[in-house]
């Protein structure tokens, strides 16, 4: 530990801190991004600095610094602003208890993308352009590649000392078509918790050639039909599916109210787990896990200890279809007098810790994919999503995808349709999932993009899944005007 | 925090390690925010930063590095690394255009916020407010005071600086058994914010949302308030922005200089107006125009950087965000108030709502101007002209353009509303034939 957190930790115990802790983070991203065969953007930044956080008489302090020289001066104001804070605390903030490790962790990874020549990754996404491009009618190609490398320090009071080194990778590209009145993309991409290996395991040229021919299909497409319909979904919108309907409302802060006036509550209160009342969240093909451990392997999720020091674990949250847990950090869980989940993470070295997501994910079934087609009368199969909204509370949901592929009589017809919109509440719909594809099917898929909190925290996450069925969902909406 | 001669400091010193044409942006300040939930001080925070971009350009390649470690070899690094990027990347589209060397306002704080809205003080007004509710009520909320600089320059001797400190400040007032209202305001040095006014509106509407009703989607006569009005405005100015036209992703393509909305629809962008942000110069330097968008429902014009501008064969209408092209985007927006009241709006309305917040706005498809979302903390029926009982939360998918065609009322007095990257001037608005498809 440096001398000038040692002062600054010391500063705080001096001023009656029953705790504090601090998280010293050094982030560089780079980033390069192709329009139409052009490079328009290729740039990289770096982000250090150090957070402290300390608790006084029950109230909480947060103040971060980007310059190591004034950590004794950053860990002074943090304890007047938790001076300030217990001007309005009546009941104390308390921290579950956990164990004073000393460990690391490093993001598994066979290429370190800072090592490999911006001109190599250029000719990868400008080779997808081309191919793209050979497609006639498509107006236009755009593809990124975006890499983080994360190295976090994280010391507190209670003698835990924790180094981490993370490292993320991504690539993605679209292709869009349009004509006078409409606008049809296709997209394919994911960013993971890897090295460059899975840009070259990501078949960019492959996937170019699918999703240029398809752009251009969906602008001569119908209109996705309104109805109730059978629906699959795949990995690619299922991801935001449990995102939104499963992530978000089994935190435990926004069950307990304290994102209420920003990003919201939730439908399940703190009576449903004080009391512990059976909540039926799905049908009992749906098990749903928080898993940070390794056996995620390239999760956004992923970590060895989350941002208040407590080691990566696996917490269900649907269990067969029931309410199983929840996901906490360490001033919320002692509120329903559990340890933490893990789940306190802060997006950088300027923002506290929340309840964060980790990876969310769906066990998969041992159903075969032609199987879960076969049983479909008539529906859809709908792929990629493109729109999101849910209600603050987490029951109602409308999502819109990039494409339906038509099935009917138990096969995918070959035809397609363009805006598919489908609508619903939560425990509703994952009560209507009556199968879910083999793990061979399963696959992860990061979020790179998860807003909460004030001010506003940007954290990645991911979801694995495999293919689902859900039965009599509503689709579209024009029928509703 | 960074003043104005350190920056030029920083600036002059970057650009004297390389041999290009570049740009230096500084970004940053100090962003504080209290929040509160279940009427107790629950997060408290302070974080200071500065983010210093060289940008540089030879011939079409363009590169670009960021860094919050301006001391020792921080700055001497990212020039290295610039040039290394440089040499590595390939031919963009343009060459280097400097942003417009026009006059700009250097933007100089007139009163301190700080005094008002600092640590304790910011405990103190919350704490102060929540003594006036009753024991069935809790508040949750969050009060922010970012005071925040921004300067620019480049190797043509542009220097820009500009610092303000804006407050904002959100509130949802709960009853026991789960009903909510809300409020909020936004405000800056020249005109800061009153909260207290905010969270008497939030209780008040918390009080109005007991025991809702429930009703059934459809077409209804809407009333919004400023806050939900601003809400959708800002997602007809977005896809204004010129890379959303060349991008495909907006309806306003080919429709320059026609009429697109009602004729009461007029919509500026005015970094002059001191309700908003006060910051005079975009991220390439040039001046923020003060630029009509829609005049009486016509599109009057597009938001453009220097590379958009480029591209549609004209110039920068000075709302760049980034170097890379991204487009303009709108931080002032300031919608023309109508000629009555709030009060005559629903007095005169025979069936509707009256909506107090939207919550998870997003476009279904932008290209026809398809957005949904859902109403939040406060519904009412409005029935015979008065505000009667309030309705659980509603689903809208709506065609803005029809929206805004079907506007028959504006308020007479416009309010400041916190939208993303700033205050947005609107008035209450009624609008008929509202399309809800679904219920909470």
């Amino acid at each position: 530990m440096s001398d000038s957190i040692k002062d600054a930790f010391d500063y705080c115990i001096k001023q009656g801190a029953e705790y504090a802790d601090i998280r010293c983070k050094d982030i560089q991203t780079e980033v390069l991004d192709m329009e139409d065969g052009i490079v328009c953007n290729i740039s990289s930044e770096r982000s250090r600095g150090y957070g402290i956080r300390v608790f006084i008489g029950g109230a909480m302090g947060f103040a971060a610094t980007a310059d190591e020289k004034n950590l004794t001066d950053t860990a002074k104001k943090a304890c007047e602003i938790a001076e300030a804070g217990r001007l309005l605390t009546s009941n104390p903030i308390k921290l579950a208890k956990k164990e004073a490790v000393w460990g690391t962790y490093r993001t598994p990874y066979e290429i370190d993308p800072f090592t490999v020549p911006a001109e190599e990754k250029i000719k990868l996404l400008a080779e997808c352009h081309a191919i793209m491009r050979k497609t006639a009618d498509v107006a236009k190609t755009m593809s990124i590649m975006n890499f983080r490398r994360e190295d976090v320090i994280f010391a507190d009071t209670d003698g835990c000392r924790i180094n981490q080194s993370f490292l993320q990778s991504s690539a993605a590209i679209s292709a869009r078509a349009v004509s006078d009145n409409d606008m049809q993309v296709r997209s394919y991409g994911n960013t993971l918790r890897a090295g460059y290996e899975m840009i070259i395991d990501m078949q960019l040229e492959q996937n170019a050639r699918r999703i240029s021919r398809e752009s251009v299909e969906l602008i001569n497409a119908q209109q996705c039909p309104s109805g109730f319909f059978d629906l699959l979904l795949t990995p690619t919108q299922l991801q935001l599916q449990i995102h939104e309907s499963v992530g978000h409302p089994t935190e435990l802060d926004r069950i307990f109210g304290s994102e209420a006036a920003f990003a919201g509550t939730s439908f399940i209160t703190p009576d449903n787990l004080l009391k512990k009342e059976q909540i039926k969240y799905g049908s009992e093909h749906v098990t749903i896990i928080a898993d940070a451990t390794a056996d995620c392997a390239g999760g956004l999720g992923t970590f060895g200890f989350d941002d208040e020091g407590v080691p990566a674990a696996k917490t269900v949250l649907v269990d067969k279809g029931m309410l199983a847990g929840v996901q906490s950090s360490r001033d919320n869980s002692i509120k329903i007098n559990r340890l933490s989940g893990g789940m306190g993470l802060s997006d950088g070295w300027q923002n506290m810790p929340i309840v964060r997501m980790t990876n969310i994910n769906l066990m998969p079934g041992d159903f075969e994919l032609e199987n879960l087609i076969g049983g479909i009368e008539y529906g859809f199969m709908l792929d990629e999503n493109k729109s999101w909204s849910i209600d603050d509370k987490r029951v109602n949901f409308q999502f819109a995808c990039e494409i339906a592929y038509e099935i009917k009589d138990g096969n995918l017809t070959g035809k397609i349709f363009k805006d598919p919109i489908y609508t619903g509440k939560t425990t509703e719909f994952w009560g209507s999932c009556d199968g879910i594809c083999h793990a061979g099917l399963w696959r992860v898929v990061g979020v790179p993009n998860c807003g909460k909190g004030q001010p506003m925290q940007i954290m990645r996450v991911a979801h694995g899944s495999a293919p689902s069925r859900f039965r009599k969902v509503k689709v579209g909406v024009s029928d509703d005007k | 925090m960074i003043n104005k001669n350190r920056a030029g400091d920083i600036i002059k010193k970057l650009l004297s390690f390389v041999p290009y044409e570049a740009d230096v942006n500084i970004d940053g300040g100090e962003n504080s925010v209290t929040r509160f939930a279940g009427s107790e001080i629950s997060q408290n925070i302070s974080t200071e930063d500065a983010v210093v971009t060289l940008t540089v350009y030879d011939g079409l390649k363009q590169a670009s590095c960021s860094t919050n470690v301006t001391s020792g070899d921080g700055l001497k690094k990212i020039s290295d690394d610039v040039s290394a990027m440089l040499a590595s990347s390939s031919d963009g589209e343009f060459e280097y255009e400097p942003g417009c060397n026009g006059e700009v306002n250097e933007n100089k704080k007139d009163c301190e916020l700080n005094e008002t809205f600092g640590i304790k003080n910011r405990a103190e007004i919350i704490s102060r407010q929540i003594k006036k509710l009753s024991s069935e009520y809790f508040a949750s909320g969050a009060l922010s005071l970012n005071k925040r600089f921004v300067s620019f320059g480049n190797k043509r001797g542009a220097f820009r600086y500009s610092e303000f400190d804006e407050v904002r400040y959100n509130t949802v007032i709960t009853h026991i058994n789960g009903e909510s209202g809300g409020g909020g305001c936004i405000g800056y040095n020249a005109c800061p914010p009153d909260t207290d006014a905010a969270f008497d509106e939030a209780y008040t509407r918390a009080k109005m949302a007991r025991d809702p009703v429930s009703i059934e989607p459809g077409q209804y006569t809407v009333i919004l308030s400023p806050a939900a009005a601003a809400d959708l405005l800002t997602y007809i100015v977005m896809p204004i922005c010129a890379k959303w036209l060349t991008d495909g992703d907006s309806y306003a393509a080919g429709q320059l200089g026609k009429q697109f909305f009602g004729r009461g629809i007029t919509l500026c962008d005015d970094a002059a107006n001191n309700l908003t942000r006060p910051l005079f110069f975009d991220y390439e330097g040039s001046p923020r125009k003060t630029l009509k968008l829609i005049e009486k429902g016509v599109i009057e014009n597009y938001l453009h950087d220097t590379k958009t501008a480029r591209r549609m064969k004209t110039g920068t209408t000075g709302h760049a965000v980034t170097h890379a092209g991204d487009g303009g985007y709108a931080m002032n927006i300031v919608m023309q108030p109508g000629s009555t009241t709030i009060e005559d709006m629903i007095g005169s309305t025979e069936r509707g709502l009256y909506i107090s917040e939207l919550h998870y706005t997003n476009y279904v498809n932008p290209r026809a101007l398809l957005v949904t979302g859902l109403t939040r903390n406060g519904t009412f029926l409005i029935k015979d002209g008065k505000l009667c009982e309030a309705v659980t939360n509603m689903r809208f998918t709506q065609n803005l353009k029809d929206a805004f065609n079907n506007v028959t009322a504006a308020e007479s007095k416009t309010t400041p509303a916190d939208t993303y990257y700033s205050a947005t001037i609107a008035p209450s608005l009624r609008i008929e034939g509202f399309c809800f498809t679904g219920k909470s």
